[in-house]
């Protein structure tokens, strides 16, 4: 195992998928020990800014310092809002609970707490980004090095993931056209009036490139290191298990992104267990399926930096 | 000679150059379940019409795919398919041109091809030619000649009644007397 630099800046891992309640934060408490148990320095990140709660997952008490007293500058630097844990390798940047407007990070705020997620002072930084596919979530998805989409085998967590994963895709290529023009046609073309079909992948590189003829290789240019991973949660039937490299597959066939199979994670009763007894998972039950999926789910995502690092 | 694997294709289906047959057999079959009609996994993503689009061209390269690797110096596989020489010609553009685009490029030639349609549907539902060739116990040179309208490789007309009424009923279509009946009157106008 590689143990990065720690003066190289972190490899920013966020998990998102449209839908609440599917597991999002229970997966990524867990899977910031499991990482730092690998011996990479974990920074996990409650940007859940309108119902956090990290810390419980963690076990932790109130922490004193959150995310909050950054973006609102009464602390200069985000490294100092980190809550050291008793997990070896692993902080905590505390979310701030269900403040009124918290939720509604401004364009300046979010460029500022971008920047410096880049700066903090672990291997990676794992980010629970809370639910919806507000500009918000989105932009931190996409401006990641990593994306996870969690969904759990059912229509309506489906639905959401895959249109989660389609503002995502419209999203990065807004924020990477950096050029004027091009953006603001790209812009326009995304602008959807009110219950009208979505545009589809294919409609919007036509039409980019009726407009610019450069447009096609400039939209694959904004997507190259775009490859979200699918981790399919709850999983309770053997004929789930091919959800991850379905949805992975149709992500790539549909958005022409590199979009992976992270995996899947049981429907596991101690899950439960161990979040009403206020103990992370893989402490509490370390034999359990869902520690185990997990685990694996840990090396999956190390191994996907390595290779492209 | 077929061609070597297109590397669009493989793209397409997410393989590598040097894929085996093996690897071209599992990507197709999760890519046909992932786009087959009720996937839970696309489920919000697209829309009837276009799930099928999506479905026929996976299934155009899968066959494409599986021709030049058939063809290729397998190990330990004898090349026992029973496509007869005269099936491995380079495809007529008319064919090709219709895979790639959706939309029939040759519509100089006024009487359109009846196996043209059969073949955008069966590919549409995600049907490879050796399924249909299983299903239909009719072997795939004839399936393909039936689809391309190749009247050179096509038996006697009084045979293909049957032949077409099979294809039809194998992918689900009702209207397969009529099919029939539509194909025969269209080899007439060719001269068959
Ligand atoms: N694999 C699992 N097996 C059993 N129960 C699970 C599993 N994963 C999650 N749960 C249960 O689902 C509940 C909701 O999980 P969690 O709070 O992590 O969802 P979330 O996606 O973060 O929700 P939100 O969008 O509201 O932030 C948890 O309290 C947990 O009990
Ligand atoms: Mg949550």
């Amino acid at each position: 195992m590689t143990t990065k630099n720690q003066a190289s800046s972190p490899r920013i891992w966020a998990i998102g998928g449209g839908k609440g309640g599917v597991g999002k934060s229970v997966i990524a408490a867990n899977l910031a020990i499991e990482t730092a148990r690998r011996g990479t320095t974990v920074t996990l990140v409650d940007m859940d800014l309108g119902g956090a709660n990290a810390h419980t997952l963690l076990g932790l008490g109130a922490p004193t310092l959150k995310i909050t007293d950054f973006v609102e500058r009464r602390i200069a630097t985000l490294a100092e809002t980190i809550t050291p844990t008793p997990v070896g390798g692993l902080g905590l940047i505390a979310g701030a609970g269900a403040t009124p407007g918290a939720a509604n990070t401004r364009h300046a705020q979010k460029e500022r707490l971008l920047r410096n997620l880049r700066t903090l002072p672990s291997n990676v930084v794992l980010l629970d980004l809370g639910a919806g596919t507000a500009f918000n979530v989105l932009d931190f998805f996409v401006g990641a090095d990593l994306g996870i989409v969690v969904t759990m085998p059912e229509h309506t967590s489906v639905e959401n993931a895959n249109n989660f994963l389609r503002a995502a895709f419209f999203r990065r290529l807004v924020r990477s056209t950096a050029t004027r023009p091009f953006r603001s046609v790209i812009r326009e073309l995304i602008a959807q009036p009110q219950n009208a079909q979505p545009l589809t992948p294919r409609q919007l590189v036509d039409a980019a490139a009726g407009i610019d003829e450069e447009a096609p290789k400039r939209l694959r240019r904004a997507l190259e290191g775009f490859g979200p991973a699918i981790v399919v949660n709850q999983v309770r039937v053997p004929g789930d298990r091919a959800l991850p490299e379905q949805m992975a597959g149709a992500a790539r066939e549909y958005f022409g992104i590199a979009a992976w199979a992270g995996g899947f994670i049981p429907a596991d009763r101690l899950v439960g267990r161990s979040v009403r007894e206020r103990r992370p998972v893989v402490e509490a039950f370390p034999g359990a399926p869902f520690s185990a999926a997990v685990g694996q789910l840990a090396d999956a995502l190390l191994a996907s930096g390595a290779s492209d690092a | 000679m077929p061609d070597a694997p297109d590397p669009s294709d493989l793209k397409l289906l997410g393989l590598r150059p040097g894929a085996t047959r093996g690897d071209l057999r599992r990507a197709y079959q999760r890519a046909r379940s992932t786009w087959a009609a009720g996937s839970l996994a696309t489920y919000g993503l697209v829309e009837d019409s276009e799930r099928e689009e999506i479905l026929a061209r996976l299934t155009a390269a899968y066959e494409r795919l599986a021709r030049s690797l058939e063809a290729g110096p397998a190990p330990g596989e004898p090349n026992s398919q029973e496509a007869p020489q005269d099936a491995r010609q380079p495809r007529g553009d008319q064919v090709s041109g219709a895979e790639s685009a959706p939309s029939p490029a040759a519509v100089d030639r006024p009487p359109a091809n009846p196996g043209a349609t059969l073949r955008r549907q069966r590919l549409s539902k995600g049907i490879a030619m050796e399924l249909l060739a299983r299903e239909t116990r009719i072997r795939p040179a004839i399936l393909e000649a039936l689809e391309e309208g190749d009247t050179a490789r096509l038996p006697a007309p009084v045979y293909i009644r049957g032949f077409i009424i099979a294809y039809a009923q194998a992918i689900g279509l009702d209207e397969s007397e009529a099919l029939a009946r539509r194909y025969l009157e269209w080899l007439e106008t060719r001269g068959a």
